[in-house]
């Protein structure tokens, strides 16, 4: 039986998620630069004042253009959904793999993790330059991206599987995807926080990168070819 | 302890795994139902823990600890292993960077190469002619595969530090070994018999079932 701790903890992140993702689209979003110049496009017009809907009335997303405000706000929880959905998807589809790979998940091995993940992301760019000027191979660059997202994606939910452990072993027993559900939830809450939210989320998904790379997505012999030998 | 005490005792074991002869066991049955101190050793002889431990275990293979402790020290990545092909790649990555000035030059690039993606896609399906190549710099493309070749043996070295190889609970590879061969059997190694019960032991004794034979001994 799930304790009423956990249900406190996912409700309470949950609700911390809304008022973060609501403080980083309102109140915080002017006080810092935007990293990107916003769209322009030419004869855009603002949908009129009946289409709005907004849970919080109007005023609270007033005045701080399409960068900020309430589709800022829905951008962030509908990610943040997204990448739960998408990493429990990745536990359901291959639950082993993904298991062999959060076993590999401890504090000292992190940074060659990181270091791993941002050797892959280097990889992957110098790849796609090379790609590009073959022309024949151009077409393999989809598939490299979408490798790099897989893994991002599989590395997450092993992360999340990891953390999960660690906060059972913290608060109690509970089923393991409720624990991690409540690891992803801490993790993008994280990731909520203005600027530095940013840096951490860049620095997992680095991470997670290079745990899946490093487990050759949590394969049982690793980066070996003795599964070839029968 | 009477002589029939010790006698029946030895054969408690057997009696238990039904391994006894019906005569036999009817002996040993009728002498159970007249002597308490023997029934008490066979009702300790069925008890589960009693059965597990007369199971016992395959011995560890004398070199085991000293495997762990390296698989474990080789398993530590020095973090000149981790950074130092690393500041290799972020700078080979920074003189790209700079020569194709900047992150907007590096989001030019990745807009061209989503153009010809698409522009590729439009002349499969027949809507546009065959786009022409991309044109390649040479510097740009030397930083490149250098940043290429760094970044795979950066990974392969990671890779290779960061997973055990043939280890504990892992097969071996050809050529190596993992632990030394067993000791022939007159120094205790795979053939050692089980001790003879010990003939001292008064009626209150422990029950202390023969060793039964390992697995990997009989084959």
């Amino acid at each position: 039986m799930v304790r009423w701790g956990w249900l406190v903890l996912l409700a309470g992140l949950v609700g911390v998620a809304v008022l973060l993702a609501w403080a980083d689209s309102t109140v915080f979003r002017p006080l810092f630069p935007q990293p990107f110049e916003p769209p322009r496009r030419s004869g855009f017009r603002p949908p009129p004042p009946s289409l709005v809907l907004t849970p919080f009335g109007r005023q609270p997303f007033y005045g701080f253009g399409r960068v900020g405000g309430l589709y800022t706000f829905w951008w962030f929880l509908s990610v943040e959904a997204g990448v739960i959905l998408v990493s429990l998807a990745a536990l359901l589809a291959v639950p082993g793999r993904v298991r062999r790979a959060a076993e590999r998940v401890r504090p000292l091995r992190l940074s060659a993790m990181l270091a791993a993940g941002v050797a892959t992301a280097l990889l992957g760019l110098a790849a796609t330059v090379l790609l590009r000027v073959t022309f024949v191979l151009l077409e393999l660059v989809p598939f490299l991206w979408a490798a790099a997202v897989l893994g991002v994606v599989f590395g997450e939910a092993a992360l999340a599987l990891a953390f999960g452990r660690w906060l059972r072993g913290r608060l109690g027993p509970a089923p393991t995807l409720l624990a991690a559900v409540a690891a992803l939830l801490i993790l993008l809450d994280a990731g909520l926080v203005p600027v530095a939210g940013w840096l951490f989320l860049a620095v997992t998904a680095v991470t997670s990168l290079g745990l899946a790379v490093l487990t050759r997505v949590g394969s049982p012999a690793g980066w070996s070819l003795d599964e070839l030998n029968w | 302890m009477a002589a029939i005490c010790a006698h029946v005792r030895d054969q408690l074991e057997a009696l238990v795994d039904g391994e006894l002869g019906q005569d036999r066991a009817a002996d040993v049955r009728s002498h159970l139902a007249v002597c308490a101190a023997c029934r008490m050793h066979h009702a300790e002889a069925t008890s589960l823990p009693s059965r597990l431990a007369a199971v016992g275990g395959p011995e560890p293979p004398p070199h085991l600890v000293a495997q762990v402790l390296s698989q474990v020290r080789r398993e530590r990545v020095s973090p000149l292993g981790i950074w130092g092909p690393l500041a290799v790649e972020l700078l080979l990555a920074v003189v790209a960077l700079w020569y194709v000035s900047g992150l907007s030059g590096l989001s030019m690039l990745v807009e061209r190469t989503v153009s010809d993606l698409s522009a590729l896609a439009g002349w499969g399906a027949g809507d546009a002619d065959l786009p022409a190549p991309a044109g390649g710099d040479v510097f740009l493309l030397m930083v490149c595969a250098l940043l290429l070749v760094t970044t795979v043996v950066h990974l392969a070295l990671l890779a290779r530090q960061g997973w055990p190889e043939a280890g504990v609970g892992e097969r071996p590879r050809k050529g190596r070994r993992l632990a030394p061969p067993d000791p022939p059997a007159d120094e205790g190694g795979r053939g050692r018999r089980p001790a003879p019960p010990d003939p001292t032991a008064g009626e209150g004794g422990r029950y202390r079932p023969a060793r039964r034979p390992r697995l990997d001994s009989l084959t």
